[in-house]
């Protein structure tokens, strides 16, 4: 059955007018827009569970970049180049967002290579195997900045996400989990000019197949005790600290971002003033939300000399006891709530971030959701900041991490 | 009126300030960037790293608002803000509901006007900033390459060379006197710009700009250090040691035309650097494949941010690769455009790196800051947009050109090296 839906200026303030359409599994949305001569697709390809290891998903992706079967790398991006396009690929617990902005103009040949590239991206032995090779790189890179590798480590302690290590018969792995991917359930969010006949040449490209896969809902680890090490710089650690908040459609969520944001992330955030003002150990303490299927985890991030590191965590636990306890003054937790609403319309203000943002949030909650959480924002109160950060910040739900030592990184990658 | 819908006005108030209005009605907030002429460039020997102070001293406090005000009132507002030293500028900018313009400029005049420079104030920013520079440098692999050596093996005069963002200690025994001689040399209204960018009207933000900026008197406009270099012959390298680094890596680099002299030859620059590096099936990254490269013109994130001299570096992070091989790979590459030309590519690189700059002038925030540095460093405000068309407009024949100046350039390494080995 299909369904369309406006929703009128889901930014309060802008004119915005985005159109959401239900089609079998499909769901997609667009905006018009038209500051700049581009247009901005978000695809999110739904993964079955045979590709959602998180090392094989990567493979997944990385073949993606490189194109579709038949072409090189080169011709692929030449192909793309002559849209005006440039093409990102990130890797979700449950899905690949594939990102593409392009010259409008030629939205209706960006269209093709989109369809092309999903009906049949390049999976055979010689792609998979560069790709690998590629990712292997990439990895032993990645594994070699403290800061990603303490976010990955932290993720995996929360959610159970984590690399699997060598996998056999990968290639063919990847082309049976290709054909059996849930091209119902793919979600577009499409921004800019022309954002409508866009969606509708991309979703007329794409392959056509039923939803028939489902993640099931796999038990969360509710933190671990202690303070795990990575190696890092033998002169500079990093520390990773996370833990789980509600979910984005539960009624804890806007009052768990702000908890989250006063314990690091703007200016008037406790470790900020601590760790960087008063004490000068950091140069500023970090904190983002991040979503999965398996949950909603925060991530804390800040580097600090390594002789310092501990006088560094002890503060930081310390914050979390009292955040886990204290009701902050009226006027702290307003401004906080007003920081987040801004950093949120400020990333909706450009059209990749706008599509990136609702393409994020669909299935659901939907479009709807930036209006309602800023709303939500607005009203939240002391006591409902303390509570959930009595839940959130409780120690038993926390991961810690710090990255430091000399002992050179590795990190296992797909065979 | 531009392609993008955005209405550019400029006017200059009584003591000197530049005042650039780009407004876009269609824009759901308003981006203020204020841009002094200073930057490490124009530090004096003893001195490394002082721009970089006065840009963190700058939230210490102004006469009418304490430290730390300007961060929570725009932000408690939803509003974000930042600041960023350059090697030709320091740069103030935030992004704000239109409801705070009026404060945005109150903030920024008020702090133009004067700044708390207490003794504490500076010895609590210059631990601050080691923790900054230690943690950007040292806390991550490849850090600083090749931006932060690149001068270094090109250049000869201390302003070009020097290392501005560094952990200067001994700034925290700043004399009160040096101090306030650097804010009064270098801070005053006819040294700095004031963009404004969104929506907003222009006549607005002119009458706004008087109120809040027409005050303060001018302080004169200080000569910036002699920057001329020669094109220096013989080969120079320079190796960094990189206790992180899983890999050794490598950067050829090059000085690059005077984009005041000739605005398309230097930007032409960024083309080639798309065509090699620019995506999976880019010319040099499907030649060094398994290695990581990335192309780039200019010291910074933008090519707009540096005047001349400025850089092209090619940077290899190796991987498997040995270093005699990748850069053999290299030569072979820019040899064979500057022979043949890349044909098509050159139209196809240069149509994505248009759409490209489009996309980052669609943030309000960007443009701001562009014109910003446009204005300070004496270009067209115009060009904003008008790179756009360079790239767009760039012929394999003048990619061929680019090649061939990079030939003939004496040949200047950045190295890392990974300790241990």
């Amino acid at each position: 059955m299909n369904q369309e839906h406006v929703v009128s200026s889901p930014v309060p303030g802008t004119n915005l007018v985005v159109v959401r359409r239900r089609e079998g599994g499909r769901t997609t949305v667009t905006a018009e827009v038209r500051r700049t001569p581009l247009v901005a697709v978000n695809l999110a390809i739904p993964l079955g569970a045979a590709i959602s290891a998180e090392s094989v998903r990567d493979v997944y992706a990385g073949c993606l970049k490189r194109g579709p079967a038949g072409t090189t790398p080169m011709s692929w991006q030449e192909r793309l180049r002559r849209c005006g396009a440039t093409m990102r690929v990130r890797v979700r617990d449950t899905s690949v967002l594939v990102t593409l902005v392009a010259l409008a103009e030629y939205s209706a040949d960006l269209a093709k290579l989109i369809g092309g590239l999903c009906a049949a991206p390049g999976l055979s032995d010689d792609a998979v195997g560069t790709a690998v090779h590629a990712d292997r790189t990439r990895g032993r890179l990645r594994g070699a900045a403290p800061a990603v590798e303490g976010r990955r480590l932290v993720r995996a302690l929360l959610t159970g996400l984590q690399d699997d290590g060598p996998v056999d018969d990968l290639a063919e792995r990847l082309r049976t989990a290709h054909r059996e991917l849930a091209w119902g359930d793919t979600r577009l969010a499409v921004v800019g000019a022309g954002a409508e006949a866009v969606a509708a040449d991309v979703l007329a490209a794409l392959p056509v197949a039923a939803s028939r896969q489902r993640h099931a809902a796999v038990p969360v680890r509710m933190g671990s005790a202690g303070v795990h090490r990575v190696p890092g710089s033998p002169t500079e650690a990093q520390i990773t600290c996370g833990g789980l908040v509600p979910h984005r459609h539960e009624s804890g969520y806007a009052a768990a971002e702000i908890a989250v944001t006063l314990l690091g992330g703007f200016h008037q955030s406790r470790l900020f003033t601590r760790l960087r003002q008063e004490l000068g150990l950091s140069y500023g303490p970090t904190t983002t939300i991040e979503h999965g299927h398996r949950g909603s985890w925060f991530t804390l991030s800040l580097h600090t000399p390594a002789e310092t590191s501990d006088s560094a965590m002890s503060t930081i636990e310390q914050t979390f006891a009292e955040l886990a306890h204290e009701t902050l003054p009226a006027q702290v937790v307003a401004a906080a709530g007003s920081y987040v609403g801004g950093t949120l319309r400020s990333s909706l203000a450009t059209i990749t971030g706008l599509a990136s943002a609702l393409g994020a949030l669909l299935p659901e909650p939907g479009p709807e959701f930036i209006a309602r959480h800023l709303r939500a924002l607005a009203l939240a109160t002391p006591d409902d900041v303390r509570s959930v950060g009595a839940t959130i910040f409780a120690p038993d739900r926390l991961v810690k991490v710090i990255g430091h030592g000399v002992e050179r990184p590795t990190r296992r990658r797909p065979s | 009126m531009t392609a993008t819908g955005t209405h550019i006005s400029q006017v200059e108030l009584g003591n000197g300030l530049r005042v650039v209005c780009l407004a876009d009605p269609s824009a759901p907030s308003i981006a203020v960037a204020v841009t002094y002429g200073v930057g490490h460039r124009d530090e004096q020997p003893g001195l490394e790293g002082c721009a970089h102070l006065f840009e963190h001293l700058m939230f210490e406090g102004s006469p009418k608002f304490a430290p730390g005000r300007h961060f929570t009132l725009l932000q408690e507002r939803g509003g974000i803000v930042s600041a960023y030293t350059g090697l030709d500028y320091t740069q103030y900018y935030q992004l704000v509901p239109p409801e705070a313009l009026a404060l945005t400029l109150e903030l920024e005049a008020d702090r133009m006007a004067g700044i708390r420079l207490t003794a504490e104030a500076v010895r609590r920013q210059v631990k601050i900033i080691s923790a900054e520079v230690r943690g950007k440098i040292a806390g991550r692999p490849y850090g600083g390459f090749s931006w932060q050596y690149a001068p270094q093996v090109l250049f000869r005069k201390w302003a070009n060379t020097h290392q501005g963002f560094t952990d200067n200690r001994a700034l925290a025994d700043l004399a009160r006197e040096q101090a306030n001689a650097f804010f009064e040399r270098h801070y005053g209204p006819d040294n700095a710009v004031l963009t404004v960018a969104g929506n907003v009207e222009a006549a607005r933000v002119g009458d706004l700009a008087e109120h809040c900026f027409g005050r303060i008197a001018a302080r004169g406009r200080p000569p910036r250090p002699d920057l001329d270099e020669s094109w220096a012959d013989g080969p120079a390298v320079l190796d960094v040691p990189d206790a992180l680094a899983p890999y050794p890596a490598v950067a050829p680099v090059w000085r690059v035309p005077d984009r005041r002299v000739d605005r398309a030859a230097h930007l032409r620059f960024q083309v080639l650097a798309a065509l090699l590096s620019n995506g999976h099936g880019a010319l040099l990254r499907r030649h060094l494949a398994g290695a990581q490269v990335r192309a780039q013109l200019g010291v910074g994130g933008d090519p707009l941010e540096t005047v001349d001299p400025s850089v092209f570096a090619v940077n290899i992070v190796l991987g498997e690769w040995t270093e005699a091989s990748a850069l053999a790979v290299l030569w072979d590459v820019l040899e064979n455009i500057a022979e043949h030309g890349p044909d098509d590519e050159a139209r196809s690189a240069g149509i994505a790196l248009s759409a490209a700059h489009f996309e980052k002038i669609d943030s309000t925030l960007n443009l701001a800051r562009m014109a910003g540095w446009l204005a300070l460093h004496g270009e067209d405000v115009e060009d904003v947009h008008a790179v756009g068309e360079v790239y767009r407009t760039t012929t394999s024949e003048d990619l061929a050109q680019v090649a061939t100046t990079l030939l003939h350039q004496p040949r200047r390494l950045v190295r890392v090296v990974v300790e241990g080995r």
